[in-house]
């Protein structure tokens, strides 16, 4: 019996060091390369200020005064757009504090809009793009009525309420010949963020994405980063961007991908699709292939092959998806093309395998040296 | 109960059209923002009149509101005439102006001193206008004395004379430095003038017919938020009621 356990405790000894080899070798024949990542979601943001022209035609800043029956007064509502780009309507209600007076006030008098606004049901529509920190002035003053001097109601004031909504203007077309420029959408207020952990600047385009197989050395890249301008997404936004992988080995590979999100929203919204030509390799949500390797493609000693990489977020994405941010680790492997693809499973970069290995080994030799002390004793 | 088929295909097709409208309601999901702003303006309805309670004190033997001296001026007669403006408005103070205009002919006119008549007709301002120190009747025939009545209260802003018929005078209550603030219910100290002289006309029957009249209009704008700016100086001020006139003309 003694015996059976001690040949069993050495048998498993060498299975573990036969194991760990194996590993070794296999991890030397395995490439891998990571690139830490951020993507995002904008935002629409506009303010509304109020000035108008003091006597001196200096602008100044509004403020609430006293006018006179049959005044042309000067009060200048503007607006502008904080973040990205967007279409803006604006809704114009004047209340007056007495509703005896025989002439109300309304949109016919005001005056100084430029013809961009487009006048449909309760709101002004502004028919252009509202493009990032370009001042756009809603109008330019109201006329008073002259007959408020002579009715034995005038108002002893009244109040001018602007209320102007923004809709993002990427992926968006109103329609201003209709009855509802901007159809059935509902305008939420902007969300809440902390702007020091937020900013909306996409980096440019300027370098290109490479990796190069090399003979004997690990997958390598001109660059650290990865898909840099994949950095600020609205609502139905899509990127894309091509990675060249050039095989500088003298074998054919396997290239393999995958993406890790590092428990961020978007992952659920965002889809990802990598293609070469005509070839979709995957074409899937973020979060569907979260840490499995996906075998992209194999590619020949000496040749390149340039993928594809598309990230949209989904149209439907709403208020509560934007600014956001998401950390994600671009990972590619490359293999030699004999290894089969279902030996990456075995070992995976980052993974524990190696560790119970070594825990394994060690608890074989413990129990060995135990039992083979105890033999001997007896 | 009775199942009526038309009112069923209604009800169907009202289900169709939300069904419709739910699907594109929740496909259109965008990032959007909203803000607002108010801003209170309050009314400063200013009214002001012209009084002239000495010009009303006048004989109106017949009732219709001028005096019967007005009615039949002859050369040199002196009629009392005396512009005040009173502020009527409940709470707000107001800078005041009046506009005159005096009618103008061409005429041959008697130089009382020198005794004789002018050697040819020119064109004379039909009326001079007198302060309470001015009761000379004879005093001159040509217009010079503009800005020489009352002048501790009123200033000259503009005078024109390019038109053939009148010449137009503008006045503000106040200095060539600033206006003064008439408040409400106040009435201006001084009238603009006191009197009116009709010049001394050689054929001043001819203007029995014409009936020439000197019309006097008051002007006001609240003077609040043009006090707060510092807009007070006479010509400043006029420049901003004539152009807000002219904006509601």
């Amino acid at each position: 019996m003694r015996t059976r356990i001690l040949r069993l405790s050495g048998l498993c000894l060498i299975l573990v060091i036969i194991a760990l080899s194996f590993s070794f070798i296999l991890a030397d024949k395995i490439k891998d390369i990571s690139f830490n990542n951020q993507y995002g979601t904008g935002s629409v943001s506009i303010s509304l200020a109020q000035y108008s022209l003091d006597a001196s035609g200096q602008i100044v800043e509004a403020r609430s005064g006293t006018v006179q029956p049959g005044e042309q007064v000067s009060y200048i509502p503007v607006l502008t757009s904080n973040r990205a780009d967007c279409y803006v309507r604006a809704k114009v209600s004047i209340e007056l504090d007495d509703n005896l007076v025989k002439e109300n006030v309304s949109y016919k008098n005001l005056f100084g809009q430029s013809k961009e606004w487009k006048k449909v049901g309760d709101y002004y529509y502004y028919t252009k793009v509202l493009r990032n920190q370009i001042p756009l002035i809603v109008f330019q003053g109201l006329n008073i009525p002259k007959s408020w001097g002579e009715d034995e109601h005038c108002p002893g004031g009244f109040t001018v309420r602007i209320k102007a909504d923004a809709i993002q203007a990427a992926n968006f077309t109103p329609d201003f010949d209709s009855s509802s420029p901007w159809g059935s959408v509902v305008i939420e207020h902007e969300k809440e963020y902390d702007p020091t952990d937020y900013c909306e600047t996409a980096m440019p385009y300027n370098t290109p994405n490479e990796l190069t197989v090399t003979e004997g050395t690990a997958l390598e890249s001109k660059t650290k980063d990865l898909f840099g301008h994949f950095s600020y997404f609205m609502a139905g936004d899509t990127f894309t961007d091509t990675l060249h992988v050039n095989n500088n080995s003298k074998n054919r590979i396997k290239l393999f991908f995958r993406m890790k999100n590092r428990g961020g929203h978007l992952s659920d919204k965002t889809r990802i699709k990598v293609s070469c030509g005509n070839r979709i390799y995957y074409n899937g949500r973020i979060s569907s292939m979260n840490s499995r390797w996906q075998k992209l493609t194999s590619i020949d000693a000496g040749q390149t092959k340039n993928l594809k990489f598309t990230l949209a977020l989904a149209k439907e994405s709403n208020q509560e998806y934007s600014v956001l941010r998401d950390d994600v680790i671009w990972q590619f492997r490359t293999t030699s093309d004999e290894m089969p693809s279902h030996k990456l499973s075995s070992v995976k970069t980052g993974d524990n395998t190696r560790l119970l290995a070594w825990c394994c080994l060690f608890l074989a030799v413990v129990l060995f040296l135990i039992r083979a002390v105890r033999i001997r004793r007896r | 109960m009775k199942n009526n088929p038309d009112k069923k295909f209604k009800n169907l097709l009202i289900a169709i059209a939300m069904l419709v409208i739910l699907i594109i309601g929740g496909v259109g999901a965008y990032f959007t923002a909203t803000d607002e702003l108010t801003n209170k303006f309050t009314v400063g309805n200013v009214s002001i009149e012209i009084v002239e309670p000495e010009f009303l004190a006048l004989t109106d033997s017949d009732g219709d509101g001028e005096s019967d001296k007005s009615m039949a001026v002859a050369p040199n007669m002196q009629v009392k005439k005396d512009p005040y403006v009173e502020n009527t408005s409940e709470t707000n103070p107001a800078f005041v102006f009046l506009r005159v205009t005096v009618p103008k002919a061409e005429i041959y006119t008697a130089d009382v001193e020198q005794g004789n008549l002018s050697e040819a007709a020119a064109v004379t301002q039909l009326f001079q206008l007198n302060d309470a120190t001015n009761t000379d009747a004879n005093k001159g025939l040509s217009w010079e004395g503009t800005d020489t009545f009352n002048k501790a209260y009123w200033y000259l802003v503009s005078s024109d004379s390019s038109n053939k018929d009148y010449n137009v005078y503008i006045y503000a209550y106040g200095t060539s430095v600033e206006c003064t603030a008439l408040e409400a219910g106040e009435t201006t100290a001084k009238p603009l003038f006191n009197s009116v002289t009709f010049c001394n006309a050689v054929n001043a029957s001819d203007f029995a017919e014409m009936n020439p009249e000197i019309k006097v209009e008051a002007f006001a704008i609240q003077a609040t938020d043009l006090t707060s700016t510092d807009k007070t100086e006479p010509k400043a001020v006029w420049a901003i009621l004539k152009a807000q006139n002219q904006a509601d003309e």
